[in-house]
Parts: structure tokens; sequence; C-alpha cells
């Protein structure tokens, strides 16, 4: 039988429009190539991998391989577009290095801390962890155990870490790398609007007459969201671009107002714009009558340092950082009055005429407007003061949860929404925006959970910074890491990270697909299966929760977190682990393992495996029993439920593209607090901002304050550090795709030529980024994508073997806890 | 994976660098906490040869150099010569037709504009060798493979 | 010009594009006998509610649109939308492959 390539050609463009269409092909079709069905090619949808954005994607397998990715066609989000990333997504499962087997540091048969990593089977994987973490229980109590997780584990990944720590060892010592991302966009949430995420979403796209981009490179780090502002802008010339930022860069391509501002001086920016709403009467009084309250921020309140730091020395407030007092228009109006736009042009060396421009954007009744930002925002030491300073903007003149009106915080991972703040991943938080603070949410996890009263403890947990700093002063001894490369993301590796990982008093656990530089300081490496090698669940930045299946066996011995979670705590009984008192009151509790107390407990091993798809593999329920991902699933949506955040029955997921949740009566919800779309906005209201006791949001008065590290005279220049379009944040996936590779092998420093030719230096030269801190080999580049002003560099930080955050500073805001990588001081000289 | 392991610890022999274990293959043998000097910044490739595509929808990248181009408000530079209208005097390869289908299905006389920024999904490649081999299969291949073995 | 794209010799192409045609019921039959009848056009599946996949061959890209174009204007059609579109050298699709035992091929014979 001959067949051309034509008739393979055909026959898969064919599939691919079937498979869109959701029409079979007839028989004689389906036969094109193949008469047997393992032959054919599977289609199926998933989320993507990589950023917040959560485009679906239609993923072929064949012979239980990965053979295809393309842009999902019925998917809302992305209507068929991938970026070059997504294109590839298949590739980043195949990697040559994958992780196939637990290797543990070993010397003589034994775990040695400087051993060489040997193969090791699960079982001494556990036998070793559930040692070093049972003998440090013993010896310091549960708040010396740790996990690191991410914006990248599933939502029931999440979850079931999440219960591990704090109900199982009950500690709230867990955090996500969310908190390097995403942290001041919730507080700044929390803060306004007393509920976590968007209240809009991205239909606002092609709504807005005007998009402010503040601090955001959202060509690169968002491209299909940049796909529809770009179809929105070149549809209809009417509608105006402004893009703040730093450094000039792709998403200037798109601007009509660019504006390159003077690092930290996004905070004059903001209160000069809030200024000329007001001076020129163009406040939305009627608005703010009825649905905004004001006050006023406390200040002076440091940079998260540690103690001993001058600058924590000097702040008089640091203790009390997220604190303020309650003020009147009049007050507030008073209180921005000095922030003229003169002032803030001549502050941030932006032009008046741009700077007017842009508040006209904001003050023009008849324009509206989606403000945009991400880590330029965020990863700032006042990153929740500029969150909070952009709402003040839409609160002023009422441009807010309707279509078009959108202050929109862009996130950064898959799930960083859908895990990390929906499910609460962080050391403070409980699932549905409760907190562990509050006895009253810790009772009602503890209901839903089906533990004692009294295991969630109150006390909140170390933040991620703070895990590396208790990890150098062996104050935290057990750590586990989990789908994320930490010792590349975090801050100040040389000073804070790498010396907390060797500790010798420290054992640390790292879950990966591949080695990494964080496998590479972790003690015990677990092999991991990632993106469709599991059955998941991601939600991306406009509330869409999104499913998919597992469409692909993992190599070797990989098993999802999920698995690795639940195979855990299996190795400890409840006496080992909780409180006498609790115990002899609640005796039924005694004598059993974790596993059946947290997972066993009567709702997650509600679903039986008769309700596990038989189209795809489970690998976690097969080994466990029972439908895992329902069960946790289930329980864990019974905290949002008529709670704001209300979740749909989980087989709706698997049928959907996502849902926008509050998910009220079958129907998803576009735009939160205005009556019509909001189901729990009171009838008659209009517009509720139900987070807060009152329905109003807060208008906060905050001013400037310099950063926590300037150039000087020795250090005499700026370093931001980012992204890359066709790399995901540390590069452990898409360095291992050779045309993403290939697009963009090695980290550079983008530098103005000016300031090379003054240090000498021509584009290609080898140079030295020194910090107080530390320093990396890199090479110059004067003409790439970026474009920094004089006296700025950008360096990227997806180059494993380049690792900029050598260079950077663990000053976090106070009130978020997350760290600003995109300002402090270094020298450049040729290497 | 062993056999990088092996290459890498005869490295560090040769070197007496390693005092840790080499598993970081994107760092090769280096220490964590050394540097070495940065690779030469590699040439884009410009030999204009088309490369095959692992599946029917993947964004094809860019066999030339694409150095300084200007893709903005103003100009696109990349469809100065492959736009459908220039292709002829051009002789470049014409965009996809798909290109012309906008966000709604519809079938547009020009490029839609969500697909205007054309380097959000095409890339022009360096001169560079992968770091880590990919063992991925397409479905050509794994077709290949399945009437080789008959 | 500077950076212009080199010029490569052209060879004999072929572009295959795969559509998915919605259509109102009503109209069904009529526009699958318009479109049978188009140079270059199979139409591989179609079902009651009106959606068909059609796959489009022609030389060159310009001709895969004229024949979108004639589609799209034809009565009761509500769309049509690419999905995947291809191009290599007529040369190299013609290239056989050997095909394993049992499989069956029935494509293009139309």
């Amino acid at each position: 039988m001959k067949l051309t390539r034509r008739d393979v050609v055909k026959a898969q463009a064919a599939a691919a429009a079937a498979s869109v269409a959701g029409i079979s092909l007839p028989t004689q079709a389906t036969n094109l190539i193949a008469s047997s069905e393992d032959n054919r090619i599977q289609w199926d949808k998933a989320p993507c991998r990589f950023c917040g954005t959560g485009c679906s994607v239609s993923v072929g397998t064949k012979k239980g391989k990965v053979v295809a990715t393309h842009g999902d066609q019925l998917a809302p989000v992305n209507r068929g577009l991938n970026c070059i990333k997504g294109y590839f997504l298949a590739k980043i499962l195949y990697g040559r290095d994958r992780l196939t087997q637990p290797m543990l540091r070993k010397r003589n048969g034994k775990y040695d801390k400087n051993g060489e990593f040997t193969p090791v089977s699960w079982d001494e994987a556990f036998d070793i962890m559930a040692e070093k973490w049972k003998a440090t229980l013993k010896a310091k109590g549960p708040d010396a155990l740790g996990m690191f997780g991410s914006g990248q584990w599933t939502v029931w990944e999440g979850y079931a870490a999440s219960k591990l720590m704090k109900a199982g060892f009950r500690t709230n010592n867990i955090e996500p790398n969310a908190r390097h991302c995403m942290a001041s966009a919730v507080a700044g949430f929390i803060r306004t609007f007393g509920i976590d995420e968007p209240m809009g979403c991205y239909d606002d796209l092609e709504h807005a007459d005007a998009f402010v981009l503040w601090g955001s490179n959202m060509a690169e780090m968002h491209p299909i969201l940049w796909t529809r502002l770009t179809d929105r802008r070149l549809s209809y010339p009417h509608v105006k671009v402004a893009v703040l930022s730093t450094f000039e860069h792709r998403s200037f391509d798109l601007a009509d107002i660019p504006m390159v501002f003077k690092p930290q001086t996004d905070l004059i920016i903001a209160n000069a714009i809030a200024n000329y709403i007001i001076q020129n009467n163009k406040v939305n009084t009627d608005f703010v009558r009825q649905h905004v309250n004001f006050r006023k921020g406390m200040t002076d309140i440091g940079y998260g340092l540690r103690p001993e730091h001058p600058l924590e020395q000097k702040a008089k407030n640091a203790a009390k950082a997220g604190a303020s007092e309650g003020i009147d228009f009049d007050t507030y109006a008073a209180y921005v009055a000095d922030y003229t736009l003169e002032y803030a042009a001549q502050e941030s060396g932006v032009p008046l005429n741009r700077l007017q421009e842009l508040a006209e954007l904001y003050a023009d009744p008849n324009r509206k407007v989606m403000s945009l930002w991400t880590m330029g925002v965020n990863q700032h030491t006042r990153g929740v003061w500029m969150n909070n300073l952009i709402y003040n903007l839409h609160l002023l003149t009422g441009k807010i949860s309707e279509p078009g009106n959108s202050p929109f915080s862009l996130t950064g991972q898959p799930s960083a929404c859908g895990t990390a703040r929906e499910v609460g991943t962080f050391a403070h938080r409980l699932p549905a925006d409760l907190v562990v603070a509050n006895e009253k949410h810790r009772r009602f996890a503890e209901d839903i959970w089906r533990i004692p009263e009294g295991i969630i403890p109150g006390k909140v947990g170390a933040h991620a910074v703070l895990h590396n700093r208790l990890l150098k002063d062996g104050d935290m001894n057990c750590y586990w890491v989990q789908v994320n490369n930490n010792m590349q993301a975090a801050p100040n590796m040389n000073e804070e990270t790498y010396p907390g990982y060797r500790n010798p008093d420290n054992f640390i656990v790292v879950s990966d697909a591949y080695p990494t530089v964080t496998c590479e300081a972790a003690d015990l490496i677990l092999p991991t299966a990632m993106w469709v090698e599991k059955e998941g669940a991601y939600g991306n930045a406009e509330r869409r929760t999104q499913f998919w299946y597992q469409l692909t066996q993992a190599p070797g011995e990989a098993k999802s977190d999920l698995w690795q979670l639940m195979e855990f705590s299996k190795r400890f009984l409840t006496d080992e682990v909780w409180p006498q008192d609790i115990l002899d009151a609640n005796p039924d509790y005694r004598g059993r393992t974790l596993f059946d107390v947290l997972y066993r407990n009567g709702n997650v091993d509600r679903f039986g495996m008769d309700e596990v798809n038989k189209d795809y593999g489970n690998h976690e329920s097969e080994d466990f029993g029972f439908y895992v991902q329902k069960g946790l699933f289930e329980e864990y949506a019974q905290f949002g439920r008529d709670h704001g955040h209300d979740l749909a029955p989980f087989e709706r997921y698997h049928e959907t593209r996502g849902l926008r949740w509050p998910v009220v009566n079958g129907k998803e919800t576009q735009w939160r607090y205005r009556e019509g779309y909001d189901p729990y906005v009171e009838p008659g209201r209009g517009v509720q901002f139900y987070g807060k006791p009152d329905g109003r949001a807060i208008i906060f008065a905050l001013p400037y304050e310099p950063p926590a590290e300037s150039p000087d005279d020795e250090y005499d220049l700026w370093l931001s550090t980012g992204r890359v379009l066709e790399h995901w944040h540390s590069g452990s996936m898409t360095q291992r795709v050779p045309e993403l590779y290939k697009a963009v092998p090695d980290a550079l420093c983008y530098m103005h030529p000016e300031d090379a030719r003054e240090r000498g230096l021509r584009r290609g030269d080898e140079i030295k980024v020194t910090s107080r801190r530390g320093e990396i080999r890199t090479r110059v580049e004067t003409r790439g994508r970026n474009k920094p002003p004089k006296g700025l560099v950008f360096v990227p930080w997806f180059d494993a073997s380049q690792l900029i955050n050598k260079c950077t500073l663990d000053a976090i805001d106070p009130i978020s806890k997350q760290t600003d990588f995109k300002k402090c001081a270094v020298k450049i000289a040729k290497a | 994976m062993k056999k990088l392991l092996a290459l890498f610890s005869l490295l560090a022999v040769f070197t007496l660098a390693a005092a840790e274990p080499q598993v970081a293959n994107l760092r090769g043998p280096l220490d964590l906490t050394e540097e070495e000097e940065a690779p030469r910044m590699a040439r884009e490739v410009n030999d204009d040869i088309r490369t095959d595509r692992d599946y029917p929808m993947a964004a094809p990248t860019i066999p030339h150099k694409i150095d300084g181009y200007q893709i903005d408000l103003k100009a696109n530079k990349c469809l100065s010569c492959h736009n459908r209208q220039r292709v002829e005097e051009s002789q470049a390869v014409m965009v996809s037709v798909t290109h012309f289908m906008n966000r709604d299905g519809n079938f547009l006389a020009d490029v839609s504009p969500n697909r205007y920024f054309c380097t959000q999904c095409h890339a022009s490649q360096l001169d560079v060798d992968p770091l880590i081999d990919n063992d991925f299969v397409s479905m050509d291949e794994l077709f290949d493979r399945a009437a080789e073995s008959h | 010009m500077k950076n212009a794209v080199k010029v490569t010799p052209r060879q004999e192409e072929e572009h295959i594009v795969s559509v998915i045609v919605h259509v109102l019921p009503e109209h069904r039959l009529s526009v699958i006998q318009g479109m049978a009848q188009l140079t270059g056009v199979e139409i591989v599946a179609d079902d009651a509610q009106g959606k068909s996949v059609l796959l489009i061959s022609a030389p060159t890209a310009r001709e895969v649109m004229v024949q979108i174009e004639i589609i799209q204007a034809m009565d009761g059609v509500l769309s049509a939308a690419m999905i995947a579109h291809h191009t290599e050298s007529a040369d190299s699709l013609n290239e056989t492959i050997e095909t394993p035992e049992g499989l069956t091929v029935q494509v293009a014979e139309q």
C-alpha cells in the first residue's frame, strides 16, 4: 500500500478541523491514513503550561506521546492563537534529561549532605524524608518545617499541600512562589476591595477606548492578550495605548503615549493623575459618594530587610506597615494637591505633555479605560501602594466593573489565581480568602476538613523571603520545594538563598521534572510528572477555572506532586504530629495516618474509581483507589460556594473551556460588583463592593517613598530584571525546546549605547555586572528589543548559566512581602 | 541522563572545580557559586532555508535575519515582503491564509490586526546548538517508525 | 533595501488548507453542491447542523483565498473558518511513504 506525503498532510489538516468543529469524520475519512485505533491522533483540550493568560490548547496524542499542540479554536481566551512558546508546548515534555527516578546525595551507601546524587527507590526517598521530618518535629516543632510551591501547582495539588502543612504538620510555613509575583496585587485587592482578584475580565480588551500599561510589557509577557489589545487598537483608530515603563520595550511599538520614567516615580505619576482628575472637576461625585470611603495609609514602613539592616532600624512604622486611618474626600484632595503634573514630570523625567495626555485618558468621562499591570507594579517595595493608587484612579472616575472600564491585574503564572490565591497556599491564607489569623475562619476550615478543633495553627507562617533567611540561620531545617526553581528565582542568591540550602543542618527536597539549579542545591530530588502527565486544573487571571485530563504517562518513575504529597502523608501518625490534648479530646483520631485524616476523611475519598473517565489515565487515583482530583476539588469548592467564590460542579469543567467564578446557577460572572452582571450584588444597589462590610471600596492616600537602594557613585546603574517572550520563567522547560533555545539562547545585558561607550564597551563585549551582593558575567546588547535609558540596565533571569539573582536585593514590600526585582544598584565593567 | 552525568563528572575531574555534584545541565559543569565566560553572541541564521515544521499548526521559525526590523504603529517590515500584495514582487513566502481570519472567524481582505506583531509567534534562530537534546517525536516520524516495524 | 529578504527560487508549490464552513441548515444542500463544484475543494465531512469540513488545495495561497471568498459569498453561509494551512513543494508532497500492512488509504480519490 502506497501513500503520499500529500495524503498524510491532508489527513492531519482534516482531522484538526474536524476536532475543532466537533464533528467526527466519517469512517472513510478517519481511515485517511490509518485503519487501526492506535494510529489515530487523539485531540484533547488543556490550558497552556506557561503564563497566567490561560490560553487553551488542543493537544494531539498518538501512541501515548504528545505529537502536536495548537491553539484551541473553541477557547474564548485565545480563539485558536498561541504565542511562540505555546506553539512548541508539545516539546517541553521531551527534554532528554527528564528526571526519571529519585536521587539522594549519598556517600558510602548512606545519605550525606556532600555526597553524590545517587538513584534511590521512592521508598528509600520517603524513608529518609520522614526520618528528617520526624527528627526536626521532635527537636524543634512544626515551625522548623517549610514548603515552597507555586502558582504552577494544579488546584488540587496546592489544596492537598496546604492541608498537609496546615492541618497535618500544623505549621503555616507554606508559601507559593506567587509571593514573588502576585502578593502585592493580592494585598492591593484586599485593602481596596476586601476580596481578591479582578472585577473585570479579558472581554474588557474588546471594549476599552484606552489602555494604560503600568510597568507591564504585555507584548512579551502576555502575548495573546496583547494580540487582543492590538486588534482593538488597530481596528478602532480612536483607541489610545499608553505605555509606562522604566525602559523601552516591545510594548512601546504600539504606544500612542510612550513614557519612560525614573524607577519608583510611578508613585508620583499615579498621585498626579488623581490630583489632575480632582483639579479639573472630573471626579464622578455620585459614584464616589455612594461607593467609596477614603483612608490614609501608614508611611515610613521600611523595606522588609533583616531587622538589623540600617534601613529597617531607621523605619518608624515597619511593624504596622499595613495600618491606615479613615479620612474624608477633602483631606484626600489636599493630600494629593502637591502632586501636580509639573512636579511629576520633573521627578519622573516623562515630558509634561505626555503626562497630560495620560491623565486625560482617565479624566475624560467618555473614554473607557483599562489599566493593566504585572511585575513592574507588584515587584516593587511599594507594590501594594501602587496597586491601591491605580484603583484610586478608577474609583475617582467610577470607571470600574463594567465592560471596558477595568483596572486589571495580570498574573504571571498559569494558576497564580486558581491555586496560590484561591486555594490560599500562602503562610497567612486558607481557601476562598479566609485567613489563619481569624479563629472563625480556622474553625470553618477544620469543619470542612473534618479535623478536630484547634488543629490549624493561628500563627501566620514565614513568607517566602523569610523562608530563605530561616534556612540560612538554621531555624528552618526541613524544606520541600515543588514546581518551581527558587534557587534561580529568589533574590540575593549568594547571601540568602544558597547558604540556606547548603546549610549542613538542613535537609532540602526538590520535586521537579528537570534537573534545575534548585535541584543541584538540594539533598533529595524527586522526579515529577508535569502538565498533561496528570489530571489537572488551573485558574487564570480572569477568574477562569480550566481542567484537563491526563493525556500521557510521565517517564520512568516520575509521579505528580499530588501523588508525592499524599504518599508522603502515609508515613506519619497523628500521634507523632498532633498535640496530646487535642488527641485526648478526640480519641477517634488516634493511631491514624495523616493520609487517613486528611485524604481518607469521607470527603476526599467520596468518589470511586467508577467515576474516573475510562478514556484517560489517572495515575494518582489508580494508586490510591478513589477519584482523588474530584474528591479534593469538591471538598475545596465547599469553601467558596455561597461565599462569592462559587465554583461549578467538577464535571462541568471537563466539558467547557473554563468558567469564570463566581459560577451561580450554572452561569459564570464576567463583571463583579455591578448589578446585572454579578448575582451577588443586592437588587437596587447598582454597584456594591461586597468584599467590604459597607459595600464601599477604599481610595488610599499614599505618598512617594524612595526605593531601598538607588545608584550612587560606585554602583552607578539601576538593574531591572525580568522575562523574555521565548522563555518561561527560569527556562527549565523552554530552554529544552530547540526552537526557543535557538531564538534566545543566553541572557544579555541590555544597556544604552552611551552607557556602554562611557565604559569602553561595545555590543557583544563580555562584562561583569556587579552589585554589593554578587556578580555575573554576561554580554552587552545595545540594540536589542529592550532599549533602556541612560543609567539603567536590564538583564533577564531565565538563564541558568547567568544567575542574575546573585545581584538582586532581598528588599520587599513590607505589606505584601513581595520582592522588588526591578530596582537595585550595580556597576558594570569589562570582564 | 546518566551519560550526561558521567560526562560532567569526567569534566569535573579535569577542572578540579566541583565540590558539589553537578546536575543542573543548563549550567554545564559549573558550580552554582561560580561564573564562567559568557557565551559569545551568535549570528542569526540567514540561509533562507525553510525548516520542516513538526506539526501542521506550529508557527514556522524565520530563516533569515530580522535584526533591526521595524514592526510598530507606523510600519511592519515583515509584511512589506510577506503580505499577499507584496509576494509577487518580493518572491517571499506569503503569510498563512489563516492570518486573514480575525478573532470572530471573519475573513478579512488584509492580515487580521490580531496577527500584526509577527514576532509574537515567529522568531529567527541563532547559529547555536541546543544545550539539551529534545526527544519529541513528530507524527510523521511516528508514522515512519510504524511503517518500518512492518 | 537593507535586510531585504533574499529571493528563493520558486518551486511548484501546493497549499493545503482545512476549513470549517457553517451554513444555515435550510441552505445546507445547495451550499454543499456549490462547494463540490469548486476546483480543488473536497468536502471531507458534514453534519445536520450545517457544519462541514473542507480541504482546499491550490498552487497559490491567492487561489485558496479566492475559493474561500466564493464560499463565503454563497447564500446561507454564515462563516468559513480556516483551521490548518500547510505549504510544501508539490514534488515533496508527491513522495511516497511505505504504508504499514493493514492500513488503508481512502483520501483524495473522490
